[in-house]
């Protein structure tokens, strides 16, 4: 049994201290560097294709942005605000694990802790897996990358991606022409004419109309107006996908 | 991290497959067809002030029934309403949310005054969708006992400024009727919505097809009062009526032309039946047809350059066009062995028509140009005799379906069929007038 003088000996000598100090900053730099490194977050963080299987498995597929050149940010954007209830707990996980970090240094076994690091961080997805929406998802991701024929996985990846977005893309025209004519009243002013309105309509990315703009008159004042009430009743639009934020609608049978 | 964005943006690029930068900014959206359901109006009623008291509620109904009537617009009940049901003044703006939320486009405001024998309103109407006025604050008077034509001429001003074209609440239609009990058949009229009949002629004799002259200040219509066929013509407020023509011939029918204020005649001269014209004084007599078979029931198109007619020179009475520049005439109807009395719709688009088919008479609409056809009313009994609303969303007309010879009105979709002579004895013919000054 050693005493508790022996040990406060033994820690009190010179070379000891030294060697721990070495120590802990070797392990401290090490975590830090595995933190920050790219790798880290690329194995930390779900593939673009997960982005978007996530909004088309949500019923308004308007909220999708995956043909954005940097898609990260739109990721987090979209992907946030659909974990209502679950966010907080998912959040909240990863902040402690920089904790232990911190702690390394009183510890006596500081080695493990951060290796175990990167293996312990993808724990909350495994949280969020559980609920149907993503399950669908990672079905669904796990379906195309195994359709996705091998050797030309970047190529097959954007292909899919603007695949998915087209579609996106005409699910959410489909939906903005019924809402817009749903809320087109009054008509009589623009049948048997020869030209038809366009009007240009500005978005936020909500969907929010932001300005308007008689692109083509159709040469009857009324006609003009009853297009421009449809749009303004139609408000809320949803949310328009990607970097789509101008419409060109374009009023009457072209048939 | 922004490094290995870069590099990645980079590699995507080298690849081509990134999208531009704005490359699916911007997207096309196709609205072919719309709801058709017409915007809903709020109206507050009018404030009275010197007088107005007594007159604001009958006022206030007949402006919410000549918005109703229209069919382009249709007011929202007042029991929605989050703000006063009363204008409180038409001055500033208005909250065009608390409108929005109770589903109103638009919303009426005025306030209503006595001045001397006149009854003065006083209004601003609102599109609560884009949140701005419609028109200006805009005044309008009439004799006190006008109360009602008053009301009724605001709303069709309130929907003309929603849709371009004009209500038409404040017309009127003639028609010919035994309402008296006597079996004699004389000219009627009644308001738009059918109320108000009373009688014009009242002659005992046979009095025939009323046309109203385009600014509806008089009507010409066939009377056998002088023991044969002849045109007389009546102006508002003068009884009775006298003579159009001092021709000795037999006149059948005379119809106004609404553009040239002409009337196109069916005479006969040396006993055969042609089509005339003549003006509104009966003066400068012109032919316009000289075939040898019978020519009738003429109407002219809005911008009066081509008549629509009924002729037998086939064999049997069918429609035909004549171009009134070149004299070129074509026929247009073909189907069927019996189409008659054409009425050509004040936005020229359509030929209303009574056709015979096997159950009796049906109403057809048919394109002047195309000759596309379609039925308007179908129904085992009768019905005949079309005359359209000035702007040409409603047709009246005369039907047996209820036994009795009563007149109609329908929207040109065929939908709203509203039956106007109720207990009026038998009537017929009717001739829906302009917009009224």
């Amino acid at each position: 049994m050693i005493s508790p003088g022996a040990g406060d000996s033994l820690l009190a000598s010179v070379a000891y201290r030294r060697l721990l100090a070495w120590s802990c900053a070797a392990h401290l730099a090490g975590g830090v560097a595995l933190v920050f490194s790219d790798q880290f977050r690329f194995r930390s963080s779900l593939p673009d294709p997960v982005y978007v299987s996530v909004v088309a498995a949500e019923p308004r597929p308007e909220a999708a942005a995956p043909a954005a050149p940097p898609p990260r940010q739109e990721v987090d954007e979209i992907v946030i605000p659909r974990r209502p209830r679950p966010k907080p707990a998912s959040q909240a996980k990863p902040r402690p694990k920089p904790r232990p970090r911190a702690e390394l240094a009183p510890r006596p076994e500081p080695k493990p802790k951060p290796r175990a690091e990167p293996a312990s961080r993808p724990e909350p997805k495994p949280k969020t897996q559980s609920r149907p929406a993503l399950d669908d998802l990672m079905a669904r991701l796990q379906k195309t990358t195994s359709e996705r024929p091998s050797g030309v996985k970047p190529g097959a990846d954007r292909d899919g991606r603007r695949g998915v977005f087209n579609r996106q893309l005409a699910a959410y025209r489909k939906r903005v022409e019924s809402i817009v004519a749903r809320n087109w009243d009054d008509t009589s002013a623009c049948m048997a004419r020869s030209k038809f309105p366009v009007w240009e309509v500005r978005l936020a990315a909500s969907g929010r109309v932001t300005g308007v703009r008689l692109a083509r008159a159709s040469g009857d004042r009324y006609c003009d107006d009853s297009a421009e009430r449809a749009i303004m009743k139609a408000q809320p639009l949803p949310p328009p996908p990607g970097k789509v934020r101008v419409l060109d609608v374009n009023f009457g049978d072209r048939g | 991290m922004m490094r290995g964005a870069f590099v990645r943006l980079l590699l995507a690029g080298l690849l081509g497959g990134a999208p531009a930068a704005g490359a699916q900014e911007r997207i096309q959206i196709e609205v072919e067809s719309g709801s058709g359901r017409g915007y809903q109006v709020a109206v507050q009623s009018f404030l009275p002030r010197r007088g107005g008291f007594t007159h604001s509620e009958p006022f206030h109904s007949a402006l919410v029934e000549g918005l109703n009537f229209s069919g382009a617009l249709e007011v929202v009940d007042e029991a929605a309403f989050l703000e006063p049901r009363q204008t409180a003044s038409l001055r500033g703006r208005i909250d065009c949310a608390n409108w929005r939320g109770i589903g109103a486009d638009g919303l009426v405001q005025g306030m209503l005054e006595v001045r001397g024998r006149e009854l003065v309103a006083t209004y601003r109407v609102w599109d609560t969708v884009r949140c701005r006025l419609q028109g200006s604050v805009t005044e309008s008077r009439r004799a006190l006992r006008e109360r009602e034509l008053l009301a009724r001429s605001i709303a069709d001003e309130i929907v003309r400024r929603f849709t371009g074209k004009r209500g038409v609440s404040s017309t009127q239609i003639a028609f010919v009727s035994d309402g008296d009990g006597q079996g004699n058949k004389e000219i009627y009229l009644m308001e738009a919505d059918g109320g108000n009949k009373r009688a014009v002629t009242g002659n005992g004799s046979i009095n025939l097809f009323p046309s109203w002259a385009p600014d509806g200040r008089s009507l010409v219509y066939t009377s056998f009062k002088s023991g044969r066929s002849d045109i007389w013509k009546i102006y508002r407020g003068s009884i009775p009526g006298h003579p159009l023509l001092a021709e000795r011939a037999e006149k059948f029918r005379a119809v106004f032309d609404a553009r040239s204020g002409r009337l196109g005649l069916v005479m006969s001269r040396g006993g055969n039946t042609d089509l005339y014209s003549v003006d509104a004084s009966g003066a400068g007599l012109e032919r316009l047809t000289g075939s040898r078979s019978i020519e009738t029931s003429p109407s002219f198109s809005p911008d009066g350059r081509r008549m629509a007619f009924v002729s037998d020179r086939g064999g049997a009475p069918q429609v035909y066009l004549k171009d009134l520049g070149t004299g070129e005439e074509r026929r247009l109807t073909f189907r069927g062995g019996y189409n008659s009395s054409p009425a050509w719709s004040p936005t020229g688009e359509w030929i209303a028509y009574t056709a015979r088919t096997s159950g009796g008479f049906d109403l057809y609409l048919i394109d002047p140009d195309t000759g596309f056809t379609t039925p308007l009313v179908v129904h085992p009994r009768s019905d005949e005799a079309p005359s359209w609303s000035p702007d040409g969303r409603k047709i009246a007309f005369s039907s047996t379906r209820r036994g009795r010879q009563e007149i109609y009105r329908i929207d040109v979709d065929g939908r709203n069929l509203v039956r106007m002579t109720a207990r009026f004895g038998n009537s017929s013919h009717p001739a829906w007038s302009g917009f009224l000054e």
